[in-house]
């Protein structure tokens, strides 16, 4: 059931990612483009799921255990370090540059662009790359 | 009031910082453009004949239904570069459900397509500038500890500040980032 479940959420936010523009890279560098002819289309995006979100996470915090009797795992993490700030900062630069984050970057493999391809190989090679520095640091 | 030349504006960040600092140089460049904007009366064009303000409602509202059935069932975050992260290397043994999760998602512009039009996707970035943007979001996103969907989505809809400085600084590296490749290069 669990995983019945994870797949009609992967296929939801993929559904919301393609409807609302996220999955059309050039939709979302016309969002970024502040300076040019702005399309302000993905701040409606955030609108509509932080909407919904909100609510429901609001839910999900007086409950201990969810629907199915799982462990709820809500973020208990506050700290705010260079990690964090550095991290988000180089991704943003690569949402940037390809237009893609990881969510669209997917739902484009799935829909067979080549450049869809490319980017979300080059994605897990950049996390694999973050495990190996990890575990040789660690 | 006369109208101030387009071209002026990318000379005013070297004045201004006498100090050879590329970053500094930019992000004036790019307040400076704004201030001209708007004092020149056409506050921001906005570029209305792409703006799709219903579409991109409802499919935000449909990926906050989809973070909140994920959180009320399975009671996981439906961060997308955690979920694909956790499935490269899974240590908790919690694999199953995140790939089920990503065979959901890859595959949804399939089923997408049998019931209405798929729209088309542009993709204006080189192959090369596609490697190297998907290198920093892979790299990026998991010293960060999320993306778009895990900060931007449900960190925000949590009112977590960690996610609201994530959410803050990657949508300020990717309007520089923007910025430099469409107007300054």
């Amino acid at each position: 059931m669990k995983n019945v479940l994870a797949l009609i959420s992967g296929l939801v936010f993929g559904f919301g990612l393609i409807l609302s523009g996220m999955a059309n890279p050039a939709k979302v560098i016309g969002f970024l483009d502040i300076a040019g002819s702005w399309d302000p289309s993905l701040a409606f995006v955030m609108g509509g799921a932080i909407a919904i979100g909100f609510f429901a996470f609001k839910y999900a915090e007086t409950r201990d255990t969810t629907f199915l009797g799982e462990e709820l795992n809500l973020p208990r993490n506050n700290t705010i370090d260079k990690r964090l700030i550095g991290g988000s900062l180089v991704f943003g630069a690569g949402w940037g540059l390809g237009g893609f984050c990881p969510g669209p970057g997917l739902v484009s493999l799935g829909m067979g662009y080549s450049g869809g391809i490319i980017f979300a190989l080059s994605m897990v090679v950049g996390m694999l790359a973050f495990e190996l520095i990890q575990k040789n640091s660690g | 009031m006369t109208p101030v030349s387009c071209s002026l504006h990318s000379n005013i960040g070297p004045v201004l910082f006498t100090r050879n600092d590329a970053n500094l140089r930019v992000l004036s460049g790019l307040l400076v453009e704004l201030i001209y904007k708007f004092r020149r009366g056409d506050n921001m064009s906005v570029n209305w004949a792409e703006f799709t303000p219903w579409a991109s409602l409802i499919g935000g509202a449909l990926i906050g239904l989809s973070s909140a059935l994920f959180v009320l069932a399975n009671g996981r975050i439906a961060g997308i570069s955690g979920i694909l992260g956790g499935a490269l290397v899974s240590r908790d043994g919690g694999r199953i459900w995140r790939i089920m999760f990503l065979v959901g998602l890859i595959g949804s512009s399939f089923v997408y397509g049998l019931v209405t039009t798929l729209p088309q996707a542009i993709i204006e970035a080189s192959p090369y500038a596609l490697i190297v943007a998907g290198l920093l979001v892979g790299i990026g996103t998991r010293y960060g500890s999320g993306c778009t969907s895990g900060h931007g989505v449900v960190g925000l809809s949590r009112l977590s500040l960690r996610s609201l400085v994530a959410t803050t600084s990657f949508m300020a590296s990717g309007f520089v980032v923007v910025y430099v490749t469409k107007h300054l290069i």
